[in-house]
């Protein structure tokens, strides 16, 4: 399978606004700023944005770095262009999970608000003397499952793509 | 909506795990006299999907702001960052993006429900700075001089970015926080190293121990700041800086000891609440050296 820059930009442009890669100029403001490039090696958003401007999208969708973002931002706010590392890297989860295959983890997750609403299971918490609480124990009202689950899980069936 | 009037969206992580967020804001407005409207019928506002799936994303965000309408908000407090930037993302998108409007409320006209965007979500710091206002904090809980006390405020990055987007307070030096974390008569940090970077929360579903490592980066600046205590609204950034700083400390072989709080928690101490109201019994990370001090 063969992406060219065409799909990465259009997600961008459809769902995280009007940011354009091609605008980025490799200042490297955008690693200077992030927390995980501070931490990772191997990990730098201006090059991401360049592998994307160079066509080499599938490299990107195969590799386990678009899935070290944190989501945090930063490295747009630092981008003198306002190229948008960031929402390259989430354009390029998107397109990963719709090519290659959504991670097992957000697949049990939206799952999970299919037959709750919400996506996570009610947990026991232990306090800092290792008593379990629950809502309940701890007088908070009880949680409500959505009337209309029966609708909203099927729209959320389908937009996840988890049948 | 009255000023003795909130409607709350509770999200997913605070209702299903975070209980001390639900607690302590719970008890706050209780004692603050202000009646806590549920929006009703809620569900998950998407954040988690708005990488993989962002359709999944916008409709689930959209929906829980056609709920408010429907139910006759016009203004609706999330108490989760996530959820927070789920919202005013999103209606910064429908506003900007009419075909994707047309589609999502296709989809949720099926619950008979319409995104109108006639609904403002407002963050928690927003509340107390801009709604029941900075000025009536100060006026009504600076009951002493506490600036012996010093805070550092963790924001959070979804409360403040990205800049495009119109939020609360300035993304690149925001402010609020620290004022309604003065206004109870703390002093506060306005700047430390590393004061606008993440928690490392949305790393958690994939990448775990990266997700640690970046609370760690975290932590360990609080720390060198030296101060009494962290103090954060979002319930991620809590599970990541307090309820987890003990797996953080191991992954660096290293003792963090950073005490953090809820801003509620912090509020409904001052206001006098009992600590178990507030929750302060789940807070893993050593608060009892604050609390000693802050009883004096």
């Amino acid at each position: 399978m063969i992406f060219t820059i065409k799909p990465a930009s259009q997600v961008i442009r459809d769902f995280i606004g009007l940011q354009d890669p091609n605008m980025c100029f490799q200042c490297r403001r955008c690693s200077s700023g992030c927390p995980i490039a501070f931490l990772e090696k191997d990990y730098r958003p201006h090059k991401i944005v360049a592998f994307v401007n160079l066509d080499r999208i599938n490299e990107l969708l195969n590799s386990q770095i678009i899935w070290k973002c944190t989501r945090c931002y930063k490295c747009l706010e630092y981008c003198p262009q306002r190229a948008a590392p960031s929402d390259v890297i989430l354009a390029l989860q998107a397109l990963a999970a719709e090519k290659i295959g959504l991670p097992a983890e957000y697949r049990e997750m939206i799952a999970k608000i299919a037959e709750t609403g919400f996506s996570f299971e009610i947990m026991q918490v232990a306090d800092n003397e290792l008593e379990l609480y629950d809502r309940e124990s701890l007088g908070l009202p009880k949680l409500e499952t959505p009337t209309t689950i029966e609708i909203l899980g099927n729209i959320v069936k389908k937009l996840g793509g988890v049948e | 909506m009255s000023k003795n009037k909130i409607a709350i969206y509770w999200g997913c992580f605070t209702p299903t795990k975070q209980y001390a967020l639900e607690l302590s804001t719970r008890s706050v407005f209780e004692t603050l006299s202000i009646e806590i409207i549920e929006l009703k019928n809620s569900a998950c506002c998407g954040y988690p999907y708005r990488g993989v799936k962002p359709k999944l994303w916008t409709y689930l965000a959209a929906r829980v702001m056609a709920l408010a309408e429907d139910q006759g908000f016009d203004r609706i407090l999330p108490v989760c960052n996530g959820c927070y930037n789920s919202l005013i993302k999103t209606k910064f998108y429908l506003e900007k993006d009419k075909k994707l409007l047309e589609e999502i409320n296709d989809l949720l006209r099926e619950e008979n429900l319409e995104y109108k965007g006639g609904v403002k979500p407002i963050h928690v710091i927003e509340y107390f700075h801009d709604y029941f206002g900075i000025k009536s904090l100060k006026e009504k809980f600076f009951s002493r001089d506490r600036s012996n006390i010093r805070i550092a405020a963790h924001y959070g990055c979804d409360a403040i970015r990205p800049g495009e987007v119109p939020h609360f307070d300035n993304s690149r030096n925001p402010q609020k926080f620290e004022n309604i974390i003065e206004a109870l008569g703390f002093s506060t940090v306005r700047d430390y190293p590393r004061k606008l970077d993440c928690c490392g929360a949305p790393l958690m579903a994939i990448n775990p121990e990266l997700g640690l490592r970046v609370s760690g980066l975290k932590l360990k600046n609080v720390k060198q700041t030296g101060v009494d205590l962290l103090v954060t609204t979002c319930e991620y950034c809590f599970e990541m800086l307090d309820t987890r700083q003990e797996s953080v400390s191991k992954i660096f072989n290293e003792e963090l000891n950073v005490p953090v709080m809820y801003y509620q928690q912090l509020l409904g101490l001052v206001l006098g609440i009992p600590e178990k109201e507030l929750g302060l019994n789940f807070n893993m990370s050593p608060i009892h050296v604050f609390l000693e001090k802050f009883r004096g």
